[in-house]
């Protein structure tokens, strides 16, 4: 899977662009005074009038077609935050990925595609990087001004980062809910389209969007779950024949000279009583079913481990064995 | 012993692990709170060899992961690597009782009750061991395997279009209230490509279900061309399209012609995209597609009733050409709704008029 990653940084031939030259960087990056205590940590002022608080428009914004290219990063690495908002000085040197999220990848549920942390809750405000009880994929943008045809300005601006399901305008209230299809691009485009605009010169306001009440679309969602569901339930029994290949880590290892002999040896050395149940972890299948789903094996996935885990016999110690 | 390496050691998966055989880890007893309960719990730090040079760290407490069987760090399930919300799902479509009891799950915000709760379980699962949990793991696949091969097909669930809800909906509509929405939209328009040389772009795109995804739609016109316009509204079931180049639209409209779905050219033509979302393509500019619930609400009724009037008209078509006596085909796979058909066939011609110019 590294492998094909690196292939899709490495194939875009160019090196990533400079999207900010770091001699124009000033010194002083304070915002514009909108409040009347200056928070250095958060880089935002505080206090004042909440209502004035006046969103400006971001300086920078991402074109993906001209920054996309490869950098240090490997195939396992984050996206870069700074690339997604449209200012990465790095270029070239940045040690994250300056490209889309694409299907392929894996970023643990409890981080976003950035790399951060993802919280138990949302936050009040329904901003921040999100929460790993639910995957959404879809974004509230506020702030638009009501045009006749806002799907199609929203659609030109927001497929740029990812493959669009749904997008739904709330005209009387200068709202608009932009659902993708995958929850990474929805995490880049709420970064890339923060405090950016549209045809006009207004300022948006991108955050997560609470689940939708609509009994319709629940019901759509769903059953896209259980579709989800049924299909990750046939990988994994397609998969289970590879099993037995558990193994047992400790944080001191007790066993690490015996362990290490047997490696060398390429000998299983301590086959226990414990090991029954590991090695025989397939057998509750009927064999005909086994065979059928071998036979319908949709995606044998990460061939690669399963052909290591063949050759290697694994050695199998737990801490009951020491003693 | 065993008991105390149960204790001490976190619950993760192989994948948070890595492939090696050995590992160090930095331990802090109370380093953190957990995400899940906000208790504070023993953090372990540890670096694996992917190619990544960040640090890995559990992030939850080990009795929410063990409620809930899964890794301490990627919150994934422990023995199969599955994200947490679809094995669930999984379980309890096969009517399994899942890891996850509902009296676990607090939905509270307050800190306080989330670390009682999680106290509550801290009895239950404190010696529970991993052995014991793979176990119970590997009998609940063992369950879902068997429920899987006997009824593969009865697990998924047929999408249940709520047709005769719509219907009711269709007959309470009055004509008045949507002649002003309609009057503009080319219910009617045609698909075949003018003689005369045209600069026409743009379609009007009706009929798809709720569920489809813009992006099928977009990925399949992109085949022709550049778009320069794509307004889809899938609540009104109806949109437009429109392309940058007048050939790349004239090709989008032959495709539609000869996709052996279309015998007259001059109504609007069927496609299906990915073999499940039927839609209708008619030449015309954009124009409005109202603003409201209820507007787009009315608009999907009329979408319906003119889909079904569409299919209706060529089945007719179709039944005469052949010269049949018995419409035998036409008959046996609509027989139970036909009449119901043939009812909104009507109403639809009898206010006809009010939607054409």
């Amino acid at each position: 899977m590294s492998a094909q990653d690196q292939i899709i940084t490495k194939g875009s031939s160019r090196p990533a662009r400079l999207q900010v030259d770091p001699d124009t960087i000033g010194d002083d990056d304070k915002p514009p005074q909108s409040g009347t205590v200056f928070n250095i940590w958060f880089l935002k002022w505080s206090g004042g009038d909440s209502s004035r608080k006046n969103f400006t428009k971001s300086k920078f914004r991402v074109n993906i077609k001209k920054d996309v290219g490869y950098t240090k990063a490997s195939g396992q690495s984050p996206i870069c935050l700074f690339f997604a908002r449209g200012c990465c000085y790095l270029g070239k040197k940045c040690k994250y990925l300056h490209r889309l999220p694409t299907e392929n990848d894996y970023f643990p549920p409890t981080q976003d595609c950035f790399g951060r942390d993802k919280t138990a809750d949302y936050k009040d405000d329904m901003d921040g990087v999100g929460s790993f009880n639910r995957v959404n994929r879809t974004l509230y943008v506020g702030g638009l001004h009501s045009k006749d045809n806002m799907e199609n300005v929203l659609t030109k601006h927001f497929q740029e980062f990812g493959s669009i399901e749904k997008i739904r305008v709330l005209y009387n209230k200068g709202c608009a809910f932009v659902t993708y299809r995958l929850e990474a691009e929805a995490q880049f485009a709420k970064e890339a389209m923060n405090a950016q605009s549209l045809d006009d010169d207004e300022v948006l306001n991108v955050k997560w969007a609470s689940e939708d009440p609509n009994p319709e679309a629940q019901r759509q969602e769903q059953q896209r779950r259980e579709n989800d569901a049924m299909k990750m339930v046939q990988n994994l029994l397609s998969d289970v024949p590879k099993g037995g290949s558990r193994k047992r880590k400790q944080v001191e290892g007790q066993a690490q000279e015996e362990a290490k002999k047997a490696k060398s040896q390429h000998v299983p050395k301590q086959i226990t009583q414990s090991d029954s149940h590991h090695t025989n972890e397939n057998s509750f299948f009927s064999k005909a079913s086994l065979d059928a789903l071998k036979a319908a094996r949709m995606n044998p996935s990460k061939p690669s481990v399963a052909t290591k885990a063949k050759k290697l016999p694994i050695v199998n110690y737990s801490s009951d064995d020491d003693d | 012993m065993s008991n105390q390496v149960g204790d001490e050691f976190p619950a993760l998966c192989e994948k948070c692990l890595g492939d090696d055989q050995h590992l160090k880890m930095m331990k802090h007893a109370n380093g953190d709170e957990c995400k899940i309960c906000t208790r504070p719990f023993t953090v372990f730090r540890w670096k694996i060899n992917d190619g990544q040079s960040k640090f890995r760290k559990t992030v939850i407490c080990v009795t929410c992961a063990r409620a809930r069987n899964s890794c301490q760090s990627c919150m994934l399930d422990i023995n199969y690597m599955i994200p947490l919300d679809l094995r669930d799902t999984a379980l309890k479509m096969a009517g399994i009782e899942g890891f996850t009891s509902s009296k676990y799950i607090s939905n509270s915000t307050n800190r306080e009750v989330k670390a009682i709760m999680a106290d509550k379980q801290e009895t239950e699962f404190r010696n529970i061991e991993t052995d014991s949990q793979a176990d119970r793991a590997k009998a609940m696949l063992e369950k879902l395997a068997r429920k899987f091969e006997d009824n593969a097909s009865a697990l998924v669930k047929k999408p249940s279009r709520n047709d005769h809800i719509d219907k009711e909906a269709l007959k309470q509509l009055k004509s008045a209230e949507i002649k002003k929405l309609v009057r503009e939209l080319p219910f009617n328009g045609k698909i075949e490509i003018p003689e005369v040389e045209t600069p026409a772009t743009s379609f009007f795109i009706f009929g798809f279900p709720q569920d489809m995804p813009q992006y099928s739609l977009s990925d399949y016109c992109k085949k022709f061309g550049k778009l320069k316009l794509l307004n889809i509204v899938q609540r009104a079931r109806c949109g437009f399209v429109s392309f940058t180049t007048s050939k790349a639209a004239q090709e989008f409209a032959r495709s539609i012609i000869n996709n052996g779905l279309n015998k007259n050219a001059s109504r609007p033509g069927l496609l299906i995209l990915e073999q499940k979302y039927p839609l209708r393509v008619s030449w015309s500019d954009r124009k409005s597609l109202g603003h409201t619930n209820e507007e787009h609400h009315k608009l999907s009724l009329i979408c319906t009733r003119v889909m079904k009037q569409l299919a209706g008209q060529e089945k007719k078509t179709e039944a005469v050409t052949r010269n049949s006596s018995k419409p035998k085909s036409s008959g046996s796979q609509t027989a139970p709704s036909s009449n119901q058909d043939k009812a909104t066939t009507a109403t639809y011609n009898s206010s006809k008029l009010d939607f054409e110019l």
